[in-house]
């Protein structure tokens, strides 16, 4: 189509195109501040903030961030949270989208339907009463209860990919894998689970950019300034210091810097994961 | 599936419930006190207020993020593989970043005396503008802020809507003449009714709970001018410990979200129906 495309047309996009650079062109400039400003004096940033120089180069708001947000240990914690929700989540809802698809349970998917409905309701309606079914429970103040909300939140959307993709598994597969003996849990974890690999590397890239950069949830549940994740540190630290422009950029780079590392080393997942459910949905 | 119901499903009817007492969120003793958190909320001015501010956000960011996330679509779509996907990337990326980290670093883009954006002014000539100190603009820039943070994601779900459009009517058109703005509004914009549908509801609910930005941006100020429903429902939960009117909050917001969401809805499908 593009090599006959009428000469007309091509008058016409070229606005559009010129219209989609610039727009991303502004998308990237907060980010590249952020980049540059990082690694310079505060004196620096002030004066001139749109290009660094190897004279106004330095390490330091970087060390200071690093401090301030008590990084090893904040970003520890980030990373238990991140991997116990994520093994939650992946298991429960790989289950019960396999509840789901290959029996008729009819509660099941009443359920199920109920749960989608939720989904989209915006966390802060549930956040009350939550914290203290949490601290009535003992969940309070323990990775394993955030975790668990974690999970709850995100399992609706998961269940709903993963039966997208059971849907696209021929029913055959079953039944050749019950006649020849296989168990239900066998079936699963040999036959289904690898076959559903790709939604499950979505779910995961997914779902680690939402547990990561989660702010209120942990506010919510996590009370012990020790076991508080990234966000919340950051919020504490730099809502005191707005005006040290180096220590904020700093700040804003340590904390988002790991989870853009994850995004983009497994880039194909995530945005093909994304359109999958966006197509279905 | 238990943990849906215990974590999510359960504290939202919980919440319903609880907003007609005076529980106070530390054990499990209240009183029935019928409507008087609803009354007690009615009471302080600032609630039409934050219905206001509420409103104007979801009204400037489902509108803003959508036109653009439709237009933008549909000319990287049709962009060279390599580039198009660049641009792709480019303005997917804010969106990996976490909301509070996306509102710091819009207050150092809006700040009054050394923010760069008045500092890019600067050297047009322009003066030094109060982006969010002055109550007409702090809402718009809180939207700005939102859009920037959200078109990613709009974008690559309208992309991926695009995929499913065959090509052939795109051929036809070509053939019988017709221009790129032709195309979009008789082929693009009808055949992507579905993934519009979906989008308008997603942005407005996620609009109407937007409240990381503006809690770290100006925390609802000057006054309470940018204080959002959910900025809201936090403060008065935190900081006010009412936990009845934090409750009545949010059942408020409930209700918005669900008038709004069925009434998009209505429109929309009948919109769908029509092509």
């Amino acid at each position: 189509m593009s090599k006959h495309r009428p000469a007309k047309l091509k008058a016409s996009g070229r606005p559009g195109r010129i219209f989609v650079y610039v727009y991303t062109i502004l998308t990237a400039l907060p980010l590249y501040f952020v980049l540059i400003n990082a690694f310079k004096s505060n004196k620096d940033i002030k004066r001139n903030p749109f290009i660094i120089t190897v004279k106004t180069f330095t390490l330091e708001p970087i060390q200071r961030a690093w401090k301030l947000l008590r990084y090893p240990t904040t970003f520890a914690n980030n990373l238990k949270l991140l991997i116990i929700s994520t093994i939650f989540l992946v298991a429960f809802a790989s289950m019960a989208a396999f509840a789901i698809s290959l029996t008729r349970g009819r509660f099941l998917k009443k359920y199920y339907s109920v749960t989608i409905g939720v989904m989209t309701l915006p966390f802060t309606l549930a956040m009350v009463p939550l914290a203290t079914i949490m601290k009535t429970l003992g969940l309070n103040n323990s990775y394993l209860g955030t975790s668990f909300v974690y999970a709850a939140c995100t399992i609706p959307f998961a269940i709903f990919l993963y039966c997208g993709h059971i849907k696209t598994i021929p029913k055959e597969i079953n039944e050749a894998a019950m006649l020849d003996g296989c168990s239900l849990m066998q079936t699963y974890w040999y036959i289904y689970m690898p076959l559903l690999k790709a939604a499950t590397g979505t779910v995961v890239i997914l779902r680690s950019v939402f547990f990561w950069n989660d702010y209120l949830i942990a506010y919510v549940t996590l009370s012990k300034v020790s076991m508080q994740p990234l966000m919340l540190t950051l919020y504490s630290f730099a809502s005191q210091r707005l005006s040290s422009f180096d220590l904020l950029f700093a700040g804003t780079l340590l904390a988002s810097l790991p989870i853009i590392i994850l995004f983009v080393s497994a880039q194909k997942y995530f945005v093909g994961g994304a359109m999958a459910g966006a197509v279905k949905g | 599936m238990l943990i849906v119901f215990v974590f999510l499903v359960l504290p939202i009817i919980l919440s319903l419930a609880l907003s007609f007492t005076d529980w106070n969120a530390l054990n499990w003793k209240f009183h029935f006190v019928g409507l008087h958190n609803y009354r007690f909320i009615l009471a302080t001015g600032a609630f039409w207020q934050v219905i206001g501010n509420t409103l104007f956000l979801t009204l400037v960011y489902t509108v803003l993020l959508n036109v653009l996330a439709l237009i933008i679509a549909s000319v990287v779509y049709r962009m060279k593989q390599r580039i198009g996907s660049l641009c792709k990337s480019a303005m997917f990326l804010p969106n990996l970043l976490a909301p509070v980290v996306v509102g710091f670093i819009w207050l150092l883009m809006y700040q009054y005396s050394n923010g760069i954006i008045n500092k890019i002014l600067g050297s047009f000539g322009v003066g030094k503008i109060n982006w969010l100190g002055s109550p007409h603009l702090v809402l718009p820039s809180i939207s700005v802020t939102c859009v920037w943070f959200a078109l990613g994601y709009y974008l690559m779900i309208y992309i991926a809507g695009m995929t499913t459009i065959p090509k052939e009517l795109y051929e036809c058109a070509d053939v019988e003449g017709a221009n790129g703005f032709q195309k979009f509004f008789k082929i693009t914009l009808p055949m992507l009714a579905p993934s519009i549908t979906i989008n308008v509801i997603l942005s407005t609910i996620g609009a109407l709970a937007i409240f990381e930005e503006p809690m770290v941006m100006t925390n609802g100020g000057p006054g309470n001018l940018s204080e959002t429903l959910g900025l809201q429902i936090y403060h008065m939960a935190y900081t006010k410990l009412n936990q009845g009117a934090a409750l009545a909050t949010a059942m408020f917001m409930i209700i918005l979200a669900l008038i709004i969401a069925f009434a998009e809805f209505a429109i929309l499908k009948r919109r769908e129906d029509i092509y």
